[in-house]
Formats: structure tokens, C-alpha cells, sequence
């Protein structure tokens, strides 16, 4: 019990941490890479755990929610938004490619180790597979919204009055 | 918790606000404000009125005013930051 509350403090402390390796003028990015990234892992830890697939023994606020408050609100949109930002636009296909595995993979990795060795997380009928592909689809959910939002906003200001 | 009117409908009832906000001085934009706080509340205590949806244990609809006016100018302050003109007309587009 004591590890897995340690562990939930160390998440918090590292994903506020994480801010300070985004950049300023890049904040409005991060921001809506960590908004839509909430909304898509919300509606989706909601329905696996409601499922039966996945539970969260030791959870924050768990009398009101039985998903993992910290991973879904805030490590992994915090993940997210890092990812957005630091994301390699001017390399070639194969290296974002690359980019996208080494988040899922890392991502999948940690969270097996806590299923090992920890309470906080346990597949029910789940495997690390599930995991490594829905961080996948969402990652790239989540890039194709920002993508979508900031190129409609630059539109909008280099030609004001095409959005209405 | 309510996922459908936590994360649903209490922010579409901002997004509404914050979308049709007039143009005007500070205190009339206050007012309206409190005003459309005040129709969120009613909503709200309807729904704990008419419904098993939720139940108002120790929760006044004072409380759920000033929550709610609050939730309003945070999201107006964060939008203001959000689309402030030199920021977002910048060249410079990062990382998308």
C-alpha cells in the first residue's frame, strides 16, 4: 500500500515536472494536446474498466471513480502534450514513425511493471498488447485533432472570416 | 460522478456562454454572467428536484452559483489567453 501511494505522489510530482519541458510559445499546443487527450482517455478508461477488462485496486478518489485519476487526468495527457510539442515534424516519415513506438513501447513497459509488481493496476482480460495499441491509436487521435485545430486557427488568420 | 453532466453539460453550458459572451462594459458583462450561472443552477437543481439523477445532500444553490461563476471566468480568462491576437497570429507554428 505504501509503494503504491509512494508511486501515485512520484507520478504527480513528475508529470507537474514535466511543464517545465515545454516550451512557452509552445503552451497553447500542449494545451489542447493535454484537453483532448483527458476527453479520449475519460470516455475510454471509463469503458474498459466498466468492461471487466481492466481494474485499479488502489485508485484516487475511489468511492467516485474506478478509474486511475492520476494516469487518465493527468500523467498520461501530461505524456501527451510532451509528445505534441517535442513531436519531429521536420524529419522524414520513418523517424516519426520511430517516435510514436518509442512513446507507446516506453508507456507499455511502465505500465506492465506496475501490473507485476504493484496493486495499482491488474488485466483482467487485457494484455500488454491492448495497451501499446490504444496508446497508439490515441496518440495519434490526439496528434490528428491538434493538427486539425491549429492549421484551421492559421487559416482563420490568414484569411479572417473563412471559419464562418 | 456524473460523466454525462460533469464533463458534458456543465461545459457545453460554458462553451455556450463563452461563444455568445457580448461585447460590453464589465459589469454588465458580470452580470450576464451571474445571470447564465444562475440558469446553469436552475438546471441543475431541477434535475436534483425531478430526478434521482443527483442528490443535493449539503450542497446549497448558493454553492453551485458561485461554483459555477467561477468555472465560467476561469474558462473566459484561459479562452482570452488562449486566442490573445499576437500570440496565435504569430508565424512561428512549432511543432504542428
Amino acid at each position: 500500500m505504501i509503494l503504491e501511494r509512494s508511486i501515485l505522489v512520484g507520478v504527480v510530482i513528475v508529470s507537474l515536472l514535466l511543464i517545465w519541458v515545454i516550451p512557452r510559445e509552445q503552451l497553447r499546443l500542449a494545451a489542447v494536446a493535454f484537453l483532448a487527450k483527458q476527453l479520449i482517455t475519460m470516455i475510454l478508461g471509463h469503458v474498459v474498466v466498466q468492461s471487466g477488462s481492466l481494474a485499479y485496486p488502489i485508485r484516487e478518489f475511489a468511492q467516485v471513480n474506478r478509474t486511475s485519476f492520476i494516469y487518465e487526468y493527468l500523467a498520461y495527457p501530461m505524456v501527451c502534450a510532451v509528445f505534441n510539442v517535442r513531436y519531429p515534424v521536420h524529419r522524414n516519415r520513418l523517424w516519426q514513425i520511430g517516435y510514436y513506438i518509442l512513446y507507446c513501447t516506453v508507456l507499455t513497459i511502465i505500465e506492465v511493471f506496475l501490473e507485476r509488481y504493484t496493486n495499482l493496476i491488474v488485466y483482467v482480460r487485457w494484455n500488454w498488447f491492448w495497451t501499446w495499441g490504444s496508446l497508439m491509436i490515441t496518440l495519434m487521435l490526439t496528434r490528428v485533432i491538434c493538427l486539425a485545430f491549429f492549421r484551421a486557427i492559421h487559416r482563420e488568420n490568414v484569411n479572417p472570416g473563412d471559419m464562418n | 460522478m456524473s460523466v454525462t453532466l460533469m464533463i458534458f453539460m456543465i461545459p457545453l453550458c460554458c462553451a455556450i456562454y463563452v461563444i455568445n459572451e457580448p461585447k460590453r462594459t464589465w459589469p454588465i458583462r458580470a452580470l450576464l454572467l451571474v445571470i447564465w450561472a444562475g440558469v446553469m443552477d436552475f438546471i441543475e437543481i431541477t434535475i436534483a428536484r425531478f430526478s434521482q439523477l443527483q442528490d443535493h445532500k449539503s450542497y446549497y444553490w448558493l454553492v453551485a452559483e458561485i461554483v459555477f461563476s467561477v468555472e465560467i471566468a476561469i474558462t473566459i480568462a484561459v479562452v482570452r489567453w488562449f486566442f490573445r491576437q499576437s500570440s496565435m497570429s504569430g508565424k512561428v507554428r512549432g511543432t504542428v
